[in-house]
């Protein structure tokens, strides 16, 4: 174990996963990314265990909440942070139990204290 | 905004003697060209001259400063300005890299907010701080006053700035225009060296674009007529999407910048985005915050309007799980109210993908027949009743 954190970002705008991959491997953290909920939710139930989770709400198919619920019936403990646009993104958040909310556009700061927050607590 | 990355820098030393000779009293008429150049640029000689007239000393030591009463009361005055324009000072200060540097923002009278920079610059006694005054009027001309003054970009090598003190920098600043257009502050780079100044040119105009973009989704948010409208919730979320792309952008830029590295794509990227978004928040703005009023038709292009809807709704179809796709597109001026015509294209598209079901391939025709021209999609609902129909303009 090199101390080396695994995150895996799931949003369905291809170019933000590439941004959120580019920052993240230049943070030191392993990058694992989907831009389709449904395929990040049969990754993690493949086995998949990311250290933290960074989920977009909108998506296609499944919204970021239904894939956390998914991902957690698969067995995921790690933390999860919701990463929208939404107004009320609080209010999902805790609808469905993420860990914490990132609210887009974010300063690319706020979000790695956000992980440091959840990976410290974990 | 226009990118000036070839522009060529001036011959500083005899820039310097002609700025000691204005000071000095000359008015340089006849003596400051050199051939088909300037030795010193139109814009600079302006600048100079406002800066005589209005009294301001070449040689004072450092810009004059509000109290630290009046600074207190900017900055809570500004705070908003200054909290959306921290990311964006980051990214500035992370592009320069381990170069001596500073970024700025200023507000529209020219009264300095925030400083970001490496410790040896902002921690001379002798460069602004916040509530520095740095409009021309009282700080000759600098990367800040200039910008307002000459209300564009504006770069200043050296001892093109009007007080002697700031000789040590190369200044560029930028305004931050509010929805309107109207200046609502600079975004400002003071850097020592004029390789680094050239390094960063093209990240300060695209992160003061990115910064105008959120001061644009903040307008809209706060005047949304009907916010409760889900639909129209959905396509700001989505203008955000592009914004918060922008941003990360901005920040990898930032670090290949600061890395020697070619951030050119990674830019163009983002200020295509920021266009993207502008074009958006335009439609957007007609349909979500435009006051309902009485119809004035104006001379519209159908077909570039439909293509902005296009863009706006795609994460909006993608989500539905449906597919857009151009079919015949003519290109046709119609006569029309601008928030009614987009009301009713927002409607003919809805209509169309709440009877499409997933997987549903939907084709969109802008067609021109006689003297209507209308918009269809197909195949989900029929080819023969069109989502609008608007008369076409002679």
């Amino acid at each position: 174990m090199d101390g080396t954190r695994h995150v895996l970002v799931v949003d369905d705008e291809d170019d933000f996963v590439d941004m959120m991959r580019v920052l993240l491997e230049l943070e030191r953290f392993q990058v694992s990314s989907s831009s389709s909920a449904p395929s990040a939710v049969r990754r993690v139930c493949d086995g998949l265990a990311p250290d933290i989770v960074l989920l977009d709400f909108r998506m296609p198919v499944l919204d970021g909440g239904d894939a956390l619920r998914r991902m957690r019936s698969c067995g995921l403990s790690s933390p999860a942070i919701l990463v929208s646009g939404t107004r009320d993104i609080r209010d999902q958040a805790v609808l469905h139990g993420f860990d914490a909310w990132v609210q887009k556009p974010f300063d690319f700061g706020t979000l790695l204290g956000a992980i440091d927050h959840c990976l410290g607590s974990a | 905004m226009r990118f000036l990355s070839t522009e060529r820098h001036p011959d500083v030393g005899r820039v310097r003697e002609a700025w000691a000779r204005f000071v000095g009293g000359d008015d340089l008429h006849g003596g400051v060209h050199d051939g088909a150049n300037d030795v010193v640029r139109p814009y600079v000689l302006r600048a100079w001259e406002r800066s005589r007239d209005s009294g301001c000393d070449a040689y004072q030591g450092r810009a004059h400063l509000l109290t630290a009463l009046g600074t207190r009361r900017l900055l809570d005055e500004q705070a908003p300005l200054v909290m959306l324009g921290e990311p964006f000072l980051a990214a500035l200060s992370r592009a320069a890299g381990t170069d001596r540097h500073a970024a700025m923002l200023a507000d529209a009278n020219g009264r300095l907010l925030r400083v970001v920079g490496d410790a040896e610059t902002i921690g001379d006694e002798n460069f602004p701080r916040p509530g520095a005054l740095l409009s021309e009027s009282t700080s000759g001309a600098n990367g800040v006053g200039t910008a307002l003054a000459e209300d564009g970009y504006v770069e200043l090598v050296g001892p093109e700035h009007y007080i002697e003190g700031f000789h040590a920098f190369t200044c560029q600043g930028v305004p931050l225009r509010a929805p309107g257009g109207a200046i609502t502050g600079i975004v400002s780079m003071s850097v020592r060296r004029l390789e680094t100044a050239d390094r960063v040119r093209d990240i300060l105009f695209c992160a003061t674009e990115a910064a105008e973009c959120e001061l644009l989704a903040r307008w809209l948010a706060a005047g949304t007529r009907d916010p409760d409208e889900p639909v129209l919730e959905h396509l700001r979320q989505d203008m955000v999407q592009r914004i918060a792309m922008a941003r990360l952008q901005l920040e990898v830029a930032a670090r290949r910048i600061a890395s020697g590295a070619d951030a050119s794509a990674t830019l163009d990227a983002a200020a295509q985005l920021t266009r993207k978004f502008v074009r958006q928040a335009d439609l957007w703005r007609r349909l979500a915050v435009d006051p309902v009023s009485a119809p004035h038709p104006e001379r519209l292009r159908l077909d570039d309007l439909v293509a902005d809807f296009v863009d706006l709704l795609s994460t909006e179809v993608r989500v539905a799980g449906i597919t857009l796709r151009f079919g015949r597109i003519d290109p046709v001026w119609v006569l029309a109210d601008p928030r009614h015509a987009a009301r009713r294209l927002l409607n003919g598209f809805l209509s169309a993908l709440q009877v499409s079901v997933v997987g549903t391939v939907l084709t969109v025709h802008v067609v021109r027949d006689g003297t209507v021209a209308e918009l269809r999609l197909e195949p989900a609902v029929d080819a023969a009743a069109p989502a609008a129909r608007f008369p076409v303009a002679v």
